[in-house]
């Protein structure tokens, strides 16, 4: 009864036989083995289940980078614009029988005295709500009332803030500002709405049925962004025209610093403009960056975790889904596995294995989409993408993680399988 | 060539198995039982006498609830069941009416699947595999897929994989039960070949006609042995 096939010679001796692989048991690289055949198996079912991981992974990582991109474009504008302007308020505008400007007519020239300024200009807004003023280019519309827009009085120096000086005709000058002329500057925003474009032919606008002639059109203002949407008249003549700035618009003074100096102008400005009454004028010390976007960043990080998160449930919940319906039409090949000689853990750990590389392989083709989308999103709005690499390292990690949780409930019911019940039909 | 000095392969001693629930099931009751190596038995009996809970119950996929059972002379009631799926890795090989074979695996990856439990080498289960296929006359099928297979094609192949380990003894329940009866009569000459190799098989069968390929034929009813020819009928010799 010996034959070349029955290639174990050894026969029982004392009740047992040597173990022809004592303690063994699967190897880890057929683990694997197996768990790549099972996903290639049916490719249809693995994408399906790959779906949510991939989706959840990529919303995750484009708008974390979209984020992170969009608050470093904030961050750059911020640096350079706002840590150079100092704003100085009046805080007590028209005390009791006080009629005078609340800072001085020479502003611009005592702050620009101060060290470290470039370049400062004092200015009021003389129209409110209550006491609007029309804008309009012919004396006769009476219906000119223009929301949203407003006439500012300001000094000469005012036109240094625009950013790329004047578009049309010429800035207001000292000698037209001192002598009280009646001429006006329109922002870009406010020559457009009055169709003014050009001044190759003299313009006239109506304030308040007031006629003043338009000499000149500002490019937009970054630091001032107020102006693009105002129409400037000389302070000599708001004053005369309307009188001193009110209590709802106070006479503001703002001033552009070289970097650094800003705060401390900030705390030289009120004793230029009151020494007599320092605490009137309140000047906006610019913050600090890295101070003024603690809150952001704070929430930022807040963003990233919920969302990362919200991601990992997802992934999770897709993968746990995909995989219960996959267990149970597999129960007789678990059934088959165990007659094998598969042990319970055996198959817990092929579940779980199986999930953990769906989920891995869903963090990298998620991560990768999102990579995609945040350099399109950032092209299209011609941005400089700004991922940080711990982001895409964070794609597959969320995938393994909510991987492996997601194979335990399969894995524990894929294990509970009786090998009978499972073979005994087919 | 029964040798009393050899010890038996299988050895139940008054095992019993019941079913709880609200109606308990006797499934087996006080069967005594005992397989030699190179034996090829087969049990037949009616529906629900019993045979596939004891066929399971030699196989380790279930255990006794009463009476012991010895497998190549070690106790399988006190044995934990890491060593018992190490036993099964090893020594046993399944066959069952529904084939059981991964669809989409190969033929010859579904053969190489004996030995993944026991640690065997891919390379040397991948060897094994055609090996086992040439015996079932199938090496030439190793690469297409089960589906593309008939019935007894896919039988002999899942054949394969139970011999492919070389265990000590296949345990097959109704290895026929899907097929036709020519096709029934080949799946039993491979079975009486491997055995006059040297392979001891257990099989269920609902043909009484196939029993003149096994040595010994055990009838079973309402959980109990009431006939077994090797004890009825001493045959001195076999061929
Ligand atoms: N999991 C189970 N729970 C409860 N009762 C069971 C279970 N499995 C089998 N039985 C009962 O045990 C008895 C024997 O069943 P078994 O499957 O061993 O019969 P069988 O001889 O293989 O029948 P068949 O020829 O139909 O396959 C039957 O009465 C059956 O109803
Ligand atoms: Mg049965």
């Amino acid at each position: 009864m010996h034959s070349e096939w029955n290639f174990h010679a050894g026969h029982p001796e004392n009740g047992s036989w040597p173990d022809r692989y004592r303690g063994s048991s699967i190897r880890r690289v057929d683990v694997f083995r197996e768990v790549v055949a099972s996903l290639c198996a049916q490719p249809g079912r693995t994408i399906l289940t790959l779906f949510g991981t991939v989706l959840g992974v990529a919303a995750f990582v484009a708008v974390t980078g979209i984020v992170q991109t969009a608050t470093g474009q904030i961050s750059d504008g911020f640096s350079q614009l706002e840590a150079t302007t100092v704003r100085v308020t009046d805080q007590e505008p028209k005390l009791a029988g006080d009629a005078s400007l609340g800072f001085p007519i020479d502003t611009a020239e005592r702050l620009c005295n101060l060290n470290g300024v470039s370049d400062a200009t004092l200015m009021w807004v003389v129209d409110d709500e209550a006491h609007p003023l029309s804008i309009a280019t012919d004396p006769y519309t009476e219906a000119s009332m223009l929301p949203g827009y407003s006439v500012i009085a300001a000094d000469n120096h005012i036109a240094g803030f625009a950013d790329h000086g004047m578009t049309a005709g010429s800035a207001l000058d000292a000698f037209q500002v001192d002598t009280g002329v009646r001429a006006a500057m329109l922002g870009s925003q406010t020559a457009k709405r009055l169709g003014i474009t050009d001044l190759a032919v003299p313009r006239t606008i109506y304030l308040g049925g007031e006629s003043f002639s338009v000499i000149g059109i500002m490019s937009p203002s970054s630091r001032i962004p107020q102006l693009d949407t105002s129409v400037v008249i000389p302070d000599t003549v708001a004053l005369g025209w309307l009188g001193a700035p009110t209590q709802r618009n106070p006479a503001r003074a703002v001033a552009s610093t070289e970097t650094g100096a800003a705060s401390l102008i900030a705390r030289q400005a009120p004793y230029a403009l009151r020494a007599d009454a320092p605490e009137r004028a309140l000047a906006d010390a610019p913050q600090d960056w890295s101070k003024a976007t603690r809150g952001v960043r704070k929430s930022m990080t807040g963003l990233v975790a919920g969302l990362a998160g919200l991601s990992l449930l997802i992934g999770c919940v897709s993968i746990a889904g995909a995989t219960m319906a996959s267990v149970t039409e597999r129960i007789p090949e678990f059934g088959l596995r165990r007659s094998l000689g598969a042990r319970t853990t055996d198959i817990a750990i092929q579940i779980i294995t199986e999930t953990a590389v769906i989920g891995i392989i869903g963090g990298l083709l998620g991560g990768n989409i999102g990579l995609v989308i945040i350099v399109v999103v950032s092209i299209s709005q011609s941005w400089t993408a700004v991922v940080d690499p711990l982001l895409l390292l964070l794609g597959p990690v969320i995938g393994v993680i909510s991987g492996v949780a997601a194979g335990i409930c399969p894995a524990v019911r894929a294990s509970r399988i009786s090998p009978i019940g499972a073979l005994q039909h087919g | 060539m029964r040798n009393t000095m050899v010890t038996p392969l299988i050895e139940l001693e008054h095992v019993g198995r019941r079913y709880p629930g609200p109606v308990p099931t006797e499934a087996l009751r006080d069967v005594s039982l005992s397989v030699m190596p190179g034996e090829f038995v087969a049990i037949l009996g009616p529906s629900g006498a019993g045979k596939s809970t004891l066929l399971n119950i030699l196989g380790m996929l279930d255990a006794p609830t009463c009476g012991t059972y010895r497998f190549n002379a070690l106790r399988t009631d006190d044995m934990p069941e890491r060593r018992k799926s190490q036993i099964r890795a090893q020594y046993i090989g399944f066959v069952f009416q529904a084939f059981h074979l991964l669809p989409y695996r190969s033929v010859e990856e579904n053969v190489a699947m004996s030995g993944l439990y026991a640690g065997v080498a891919v390379q040397e289960r991948m060897l094994r595999a055609r090996r086992a296929l040439s015996k079932v006359g199938l090496e030439h099928k190793a690469n297409a897929g089960p589906l593309d297979l008939s019935g007894g094609e896919r039988q002999r192949v899942a054949i394969a994989r139970a011999i492919c380990n070389n265990p000590r003894v296949v345990v097959c329940d109704e290895p026929t039960g899907n097929l036709d009866s020519q096709r029934a009569e080949s799946i039993m000459e491979i079975f009486s070949n491997l055995n006059r190799e040297g392979q001891t098989v257990v099989m269920v069968t609902h043909n009484e006609a196939q029993t003149r390929f096994a040595h010994r034929t055990i009838h079973m009813s309402d959980g109990m042995i009431i006939e077994d020819s090797a004890q009825s009928v001493s045959k001195g010799t076999d061929a």
